[in-house]
């Protein structure tokens, strides 16, 4: 557009030149053509001064509305970059977390096991130390039997009798508490002594 | 509040074994070391369960069962005992006085837990 009003400028300032030379010629008579030529050519130089001007300044604005696309392409491009190594980092953190997250699994299911082991041990344990109680009643009553012979003895000693072996046997039988030292008494072996025990609801 | 059971033997050690089952259950335990003992801690506490041996100083777990289920606020409480004793003639005894289950020693904790949690009021 700015051309266009430069371009008719110049042929407006042409032909104001050709009216000035047509009204020389005319002499006296154009000598009023002549001032009009003159103001017609007057103004197409302002005319085509507007014109540069408003050249100029569609270069300008122009120039402008190409550095902001300028800038607006580098933000976007900038803002990918972010938005991806945004995105590259969340990936991250979420993989350092499901490693995290596996490894605590790991580890718990390691604990579990080792509870387990524990917890058998514990129970073997309570196991034992109940055998060694036993072994303790056991021990307890074959001390009264001792004691019970002394006495016997010193019975003999008045009477010159021994009790039967039978008898003996039977009363020591009485004080017996385990399951072992009825089988042992009977000649059974000891199968029962060596595992748990069994449980009986009324 | 925990449930409350009543242990009595006269072996320390296993007190404190079966103390420290029914307590790594969450129980809360109180101990008698025979059933004399036992009789003096009925004295109006609140017992959910009574895990008793049999052969015992002073007074043996099947007298203090006859005993303690002679007393109108522990008639109903559950008893088992946990002996070394398993003839049948002992078990009948233990029945006839009220007893609910009974454990021949060697015991195994989760037997014993598996016990109380079925009788345990």
């Amino acid at each position: 557009m700015a051309e266009q009003v430069g371009k008719i400028a110049d042929q407006t300032n042409l032909l104001a030149l050709n009216a000035a030379i047509e009204a020389a010629r005319a002499g006296e008579a154009g000598r009023g053509f002549s001032v009009v030529a003159d103001e017609v050519r007057k103004l197409s130089k302002e005319s085509g001064e507007t014109g540069k001007l408003i050249r100029q300044t569609v270069d300008t604005v122009t120039e402008v509305i190409h550095k902001a696309q300028g800038l607006s392409a580098s933000f976007a491009e900038s803002e990918q970059a972010v938005v991806a190594e945004s995105q590259q980092r969340v990936a991250q953190i979420i993989g350092d977390f499901d490693q995290t997250a596996s490894m605590l699994q790991e580890s718990l299911s390691e604990l579990q096991q080792e509870r387990q082991l524990v917890e058998s041990e514990i129970n073997q344990l309570v196991m034992h130390l109940q055998f060694q109680d036993r072994v303790d009643q056991i021990m307890g009553h074959l001390g009264d039997d001792m004691q019970h012979l002394g006495q016997a003895l010193e019975t003999l000693d008045e009477n010159g009798q021994l009790p039967s072996v039978a008898d003996w046997l039977e009363r020591l039988k009485s004080t017996y508490t385990t399951l072992e030292q009825h089988e042992l008494h009977d000649g059974r072996s000891t199968a029962s002594a060596n595992t748990s025990s069994s449980i009986t609801f009324f | 509040m925990s449930k409350t059971i009543l242990v009595i033997d006269d072996s320390a050690s296993m007190r404190q074994m079966v103390s420290l089952t029914l307590r790594s259950a969450g129980y809360t335990v109180v101990e008698a070391q025979d059933g004399k003992d036992a009789l003096s801690k009925l004295d109006g506490r609140k017992y959910n369960l009574i895990v008793s041996d049999v052969n015992m100083p002073n007074m043996d777990g099947i007298s203090f069962v006859q005993e303690a289920k002679k007393l109108p606020a522990y008639k109903f409480t559950p008893v088992i005992m946990l002996t070394t004793e398993g003839s049948d003639d002992k078990k009948a005894q233990g029945k006839a006085a009220g007893v609910r289950a009974w454990i021949v020693k060697p015991f195994q904790p989760p037997m014993l837990l598996d016990a109380v949690s079925k009788l345990v009021l």
